[in-house]
């Protein structure tokens, strides 16, 4: 079975061999292949290269292509810059609230340039591993926008009722080139995400419905990724939205609750993304949180699961500790 | 005994229908346009969950898949085929581009076509810049004039290499009569640039793709072909192999539009082109011939199109000579088949030039976005939406509740087209139902009158997943009262498919006078007649052995194109001999042809006196499959059972000018023999069947739902 198929299985609830470890990458894709973010996001061919790379190095047969938090506001004309080669993007000072979501927004801003590295990647990876990309789901992007412009409510509403309008065609387009998972963030917000989702229930249930049928239609699995979600939670999201899986990032799990995630992911027949934080000082601890976490999933047989970075793992990350995690962690 | 399976592929959804003896299962899968492997895959998988198997276990057990494909027609919609270079005899570069006189108007519709001041030409599928010519000639009987030059022939192909060309069509004078040179051009191209530099570059000759008369049609036919063939073989091949890792281990069978099927190596990708509607219309002459219809009008409503064929007097007579693909006439002899694009996805809109008049199609949803009810992104109404808004689909047993409808999203797409024009949700989902179903009813009207035939002397073969919610307008609309819904008929064309067996054709030019008017006598060219049917007779016998066949399975036909000297036209007929001996033979096929175009043209018309030419040889070699029988059950009453009431839900209709609580039945526990008064729905999980009042049902016991206009007075008559 190759990596492609054994993503696609736990997504489906079906027999995996081992559970596809799948981290997500930026700054740090860029840094492995010696060119700036800024650089790397605005040229295909560097980026499809730098994620290659990447996940080449790894041996990881998941690519997660977009796990940037900006290109959606890109499309509405939002500017940022770059201080540092591998430090975040702030947005410039001179951007203007747009009221307008342009009619052709899948071709604005740095999204043509995902499309296409998506499209190239797809090209390369001969059906043997997955391409996946991440992108903001409606309340971390409204989020997203009023920490950049600092706007009001009601202009906030406005434009997440616009993004609702634009997110189908952007999930689309990227269905398009024949993805194999689209990670809808939803971790921006982190706890706030339910009550955010709460404040306009119907409108946001009505729109991930949609989404997540087209994502569906193109053969692909939509995967909603939250950060501190309280694990009380999950059923209600996974019975109002149905996605195909949901990533836990900000978590590290106790027995008891991986017995109670287990339950709840049979139960509910969705695949749960268990982050494996990278960044520990205690390497002691970190190695013994792996064996903790194998050990359990290997006990229990637990088939519906896939682990992920505990969100983007930083550019300044010591190698070996990917290295061993991906060579040793999970065989 | 294994499964069979056959799959058709349409604009919104791939059909499967499988069987095995008199059992069968049927599905329908979204179509996927992005890779048509996938939908392939899906609908197999859902195939296999219904008959408590893994896909490997299924495929293990399966001795056929028949596949109606449209990998090559979307390539040509797509213009997504390979850079390809035309090389032809000097002299002839522009033939293709010349065209025919009226070659701007093909595959265009009607109100196009009057729109002339704003129609244009094509954009050729090969740019002038790419088409050279070489020195050559072969005269009209064939012969050798000028031979060919190697050196000339490699500079020029080294001239396409170098501006990147990944296919080469080769299309000579005369070359019908005589491939050699063509043949030739081939070996060049393939001894100095053999696959290992070039990969997967094919050399198409026309005297292969269609060896008859007419510069412009068969260049076009070859060059249609070339742009098709590369995607065709990339696609198949993938899929070959996904099936091959699946399990199944036996070959692929395409089906083509000349009403058979032939192992995938063996096809040629132009001859799938509308294989889907061709595979519906000889399945429903199957059909008709087990239950006794002899005048049928096959009508398949799908999502983006209505395809229509005609069966009259029990047979499928009607052959497109020179059929259009995309925009382009070719000369690769189809089924005749009409098709205009209204369907379940076509989108209403108001018209401004006519005043905002409200029409429904061309232009359709689609599977991708789909109608508005779909919940995928689409928001102009569709004929689907109004189905819903009239009650006449439930949105919870779509596709058997495997696809839920939005509700709510079929009556905004309403309002967002009657808000311009002033309606409210309901009025404007009637005037849709009512624009769509006159529409395909007056196609198929005009389809059976033009062909000499009185309409409410046929009935509708009502196919398609929305052939049967739309079919009681449709006939009102036609002047037909009896509507048949097959059994698997909302996936007709993967049920046609069943009943398909291996065919394959063989054609060539070759002009004999049979009667000579100036002589008055009648020819005694016997060697060359009978040649050019042993030809293509060796042909045929080599490729059914290649199938897997022996010379006893076959059974030959021999069709002949034919006219009276100074015709313009060609009748085709088929031959009541295979081999001529005598001048009595001779008369006997000259009396045939006169006695069959006076039947299509009155007596008047035929004229033997002017002489009698055959020009094409056409052979048919047909190996049979097994196919699927539906078994006849007995009688059980004329009252359905209670439990096949499911609800009564409101209905729109038009002729109580209301919602009115109708009668919601379950077709698969509606028993033969069962009788019931519309206004009702009958639903099954591919379709819905929609019974207008003044309508009935009857359940015969074939499992065919059979519509019947219970009002004494037609059309006409009203």
């Amino acid at each position: 079975m190759n990596d492609r198929s054994v993503f696609h299985n736990v997504l489906a609830n079906q027999n995996a061999e081992t559970p596809p470890f799948v981290p997500f990458v930026l700054s740090l894709a860029a840094r492995t292949a010696n060119i700036s973010v800024e650089e790397m996001v605005q040229d295909p061919t560097y980026y499809t290269s730098a994620l290659e790379g990447f996940y080449g190095l790894l041996n990881a047969g998941t690519t997660v292509v977009n796990y940037d938090d900006t290109l959606e506001s890109t499309a509405l004309g939002v500017r940022y810059e770059w201080k540092e080669p591998y430090g975040p993007s702030f947005p410039r000072d001179d951007n203007d609230y747009s009221e307008n979501a342009p009619d052709d927004f899948v071709k604005r801003g740095r999204i043509p340039v995902v499309l296409e590295t998506i499209k190239r990647l797809k090209q390369t990876s001969a059906e043997t591993s997955a391409v996946t990309c991440a992108i903001l789901g409606p309340c971390s992007f409204s989020y997203k926008m009023k920490s950049i412009f600092k706007l009001g409510t009601s202009h906030v509403d406005d434009l997440q009722n616009r993004y609702c309008t634009v997110l189908p065609k952007l999930v689309r387009a990227l269905c398009e080139q024949k993805i194999d998972v689209v990670f809808f963030r939803e971790d921006l917000l982190q706890k706030d995400f339910l009550a955010e989702r709460s404040k306009n229930s119907e409108i946001m249930v009505a729109l991930y419905k949609t989404v997540f049928k087209i994502v569906r239609a193109f053969n692909a699995s939509p995967v909603i990724v939250t950060d501190r979600l309280p694990l009380e939670n999950i059923e209600t999201l996974a019975e109002t939205l149905d996605p195909s899986g949901i990533v836990l990032l900000g978590e590290l799990f106790r027995e008891e609750e991986l017995l109670y995630l287990k339950d709840i992911a049979e139960k509910l027949k969705i695949a749960l993304g268990l982050p494996l934080p990278i960044r520990i000082n205690d390497q002691e601890s970190l190695d013994s949180y792996y064996r903790f976490l194998n050990a359990f999933v290997s006990t229990h047989k637990m088939q519906n699961v896939f682990y992920t970075s505990d969100g983007e793992i930083q550019h300044d990350v010591d190698l070996e500790i990917l290295f061993c995690l991906s060579e040793n962690e999970y065989e | 005994m294994g499964y069979t399976i056959n799959v058709d592929v349409g604009g919104t959804f791939m059909d499967f229908f499988v069987n095995k003896g008199t059992e069968y299962i049927l599905t329908k899968t979204p179509t996927t346009h992005y890779e048509l492997k996938v939908g392939f895959m899906k609908g197999l998988e859902e195939c296999a969950e219904h008959l408590n198997l893994d896909v490997t276990g299924f495929l293990g057990q399966t001795d056929v898949i028949k596949y109606s494909t449209t990998i090559g027609t979307n390539a040509l919609i797509e213009r997504n085929g390979p850079k390809l270079g035309l090389i032809t005899t000097r002299g002839f570069e522009d033939t293709i581009f010349i065209g025919r006189g009226r070659q701007w108007a093909d595959g265009l519709p009607a109100s196009d076509v009057q729109n002339i001041g704003r129609v244009d030409k094509p954009e050729p599928l090969i740019p002038r810049s790419l088409v050279v010519g070489v020195s050559e000639r072969v005269d009209y009987k064939g012969q050798e004039v000028m031979p060919i030059s190697r050196d000339e022939v490699l500079e020029h192909v080294q001239y396409l290499v170098d501006h990147g060309v990944r296919g080469f069509v080769v299309s000579l004078l005369w070359s019908f009569m005589n491939p050699t040179h063509e043949q030739q051009i081939k070996e060049i191209i393939e001894e100095e640039y053999p696959e290992i530099y070039l990969g997967n570059m094919p050399v198409i000759l026309s005297s292969e793709i269609s060896p008859k008369e007419g510069e412009y049609v068969r260049t076009m036919s070859a060059i249609v072909n070339a742009y098709m063939h590369v995607q065709f073989v990339e696609q198949l091949s993938i899929l070959t192999s996904s099936l091959i890792d699946s399990g199944y281990k036996k070959p692929l069978l395409l089906v083509d539009n000349l009403g058979g099927c032939a192992k995938a190596v063996r096809t040629i990708a132009a001859s799938t082109h509308n294989s889907s509607p061709v595979a519906g219309l000889v399945g429903a002459g199957f059909a008709g011939n087990r239950f006794g219809l002899p005048n049928i009008v096959y009508t398949d409503v799908g999502g983006t199109s209505f395809d229509i064929g005609v069966i009259a007097e029990g047979n499928i007579k009607y052959y497109d000579l020179y059929p259009t693909i995309d925009r382009w006439r070719t000369q690769i002899t189809t089924i005749k088949t009409s098709s205009i694009g209204t369907g379940g996805g076509s989108i209403a809109w108001l018209n401004p030039i006519l005043g905002n008049r409200l029409e429904v199609g061309p232009k359709s949803a689609g599977s991708m976005p789909g109608p508005a009810c779909y919940d995928l992104g689409g928001e102009d109404a569709t004929v689907s939406d109004a189905d819903v808004v009239l009650g006449y689909l439930n949105p919870d047993y779509y596709l058997g509740g495997r696809f839920t409808l939005n509700r709510e999203k079929a009556f905004g797409a309403m309002r967002k087209i009657g808000d311009q024009a002033g309606w409210d949700e309901v009025t404007t989902a009637t005037m849709i139902k009512k624009v769509a179903d006159a529409k395909m009813g007056q196609e198929v009207f005009k389809e059976v009158a033009f062909k000499g035939y009185e309409p409410s002397e046929f009935v509708i073969f009502a196919c398609g997943g929305a052939g049967a919610t739309h079919c009681c307008g449709v006939a009102n609309a036609a002047d037909i009262r009896i509507c048949y819904i097959p059994i698997a008929g909302s996936v007709f064309g993967a049920f046609g498919a069943s009943s398909l067996d291996i065919v394959h054709k063989y054609e060539k030019s070759n002009h004999i006078r049979l009667f000579d008017y100036s002589r008055e006598a009648y020819a005694m060219e016997f060697e060359s007649f009978n040649r050019s049917v042993d030809e293509l007779r060796s042909q045929a016998l080599k490729d059914i052995v290649l199938e897997g066949f022996t010379e006893e399975d076959a059974e030959f036909k021999l069709e002949l194109e034919m006219r009276y000297g100074a015709q313009w036209r060609y009748t085709n007929i088929e031959s009541p001999l295979q081999e001529i001996n005598s001048e009595n033979d001779i008369r006997k096929i000259c009396d045939y042809f006169t006695e069959e175009f006076s039947k299509m043209n009155s007596e008047e018309a035929a004229y033997p006196e002017a002489g009698i030419e055959v020009e094409t040889f056409r052979l048919f070699v047909t190996c049979k499959l097994p196919h699927f029988f539906s078994d006849k059950s007995e009688i059980v009453s004329e009252t359905p059972d209670t439990k096949a009431l499911k609800e009564k839900r409101d209905c729109y209709w038009q002729q109580y000018q209301s919602f009115k609580k109708t009668p919601v039945y379950e077709l698969s526990l509606l028993k033969p023999g069962n009788k019931i008064a519309g206004p009702i729905i009958v639903e099954d999980v591919t379709t819905t069947i929609v019974v207008e009042p003044n309508w009935s049902f009857y359940f015969d016991v074939y499992g065919n739902g059979i519509l019947t206009n219970e009002q004494t007075t037609t059309k006409t008559g009203d």
